[in-house]
């Protein structure tokens, strides 16, 4: 329940991607391979996007797409790198952007059963060291045992 | 004396992901002054919550649609940590603000 996994079958690393759109399809496909989450899914976290846009000024930029949870089956979270920082939006500052080297994708169920799992999620934020590890990670075994090592 | 209630209002895009994310901030940041209650809110539903009344301020990590007659604090901060300290700081002091407001 609390507790949302990373697995290599959610990840993606060096990403070859222009627009912010072929990063946030790419992840949201492995989501809905696995069932995660409803065809509906990818449109409306671009439409989220769109409106309520998630790129983060983080010390390396990265964003954290997400929608309602009425697109979701279960919860889970995939995660992202490219290899040329992407332009995302900037959180609650849309006429900003940030070039994102990293991008979440996150489908949660109901947020009341991750809370604590989300409190994790601002520590990754603001830790240059952890964002430093995955950015640059180029295995996704290691990488998957990394993040699920932190959020443990 | 037994503490006020402070009633907020954890706002984002989507009502689900960084809204949950700054709740326990606003809880951790509050709760020495006050009996904290947060609820977590897509900001499209914001006008009509405030409009019906009971709710002390806002953080957010999106705009707003339409017009808030309760403060509004921009809470994006709270999820990279820069400039966290200084966000703490202004709900604090609205929080403040309101509970000598009900004395």
């Amino acid at each position: 329940m609390g507790i949302v996994e990373f697995s290599q079958d959610l990840v993606e690393l060096k990403i070859e991607a222009k627009e912010k759109e072929t990063v946030i399809k790419l992840l949201s496909d492995k989501l809905l391979e696995k069932g995660f989450v409803k065809e509906s899914f990818y449109a409306n976290v671009l439409k989220r996007e769109e409106v309520f846009p998630t790129g983060l000024p983080t010390s390396i930029p990265m964003a954290i797409c997400h929608t309602e949870s009425e697109h979701v089956n279960s919860s889970a979270i995939a995660f992202g790198t490219v290899v040329e920082p992407v332009a995302f939006q900037e959180m609650g500052t849309p006429e900003r952007n940030v070039m994102a080297e990293m991008v979440f994708v996150i489908a949660l169920k109901d947020p009341k059963d991750q809370v604590p799992w989300l409190q994790k999620m601002m520590t990754v934020f603001r830790d240059d060291e952890i964002l430093r590890t995955i950015r640059n990670a180029s295995d996704k075994a290691e990488v998957v045992n990394y993040l699920n090592g932190i959020f443990s | 004396m037994a503490k006020k209630t402070l009633n907020v209002l954890a706002v984002c895009g989507s009502g689900v992901v960084s809204s949950s994310m700054i709740e326990q901030k606003i809880v951790d940041n509050l709760e020495s002054i006050a009996n904290v209650k947060v609820v977590g809110l897509v900001s499209t539903s914001v006008k009509a919550y405030v409009d019906r009344g009971g709710y002390d301020f806002v953080v957010t990590t999106s705009p707003i649609p339409g017009e808030i007659n309760i403060p509004v604090i921009k809470g994006v901060a709270l999820l990279t940590g820069f400039g966290e300290d200084a966000v703490i700081e202004e709900i604090q002091r609205v929080a403040k603000e309101i509970l000598a407001s009900k004395e």
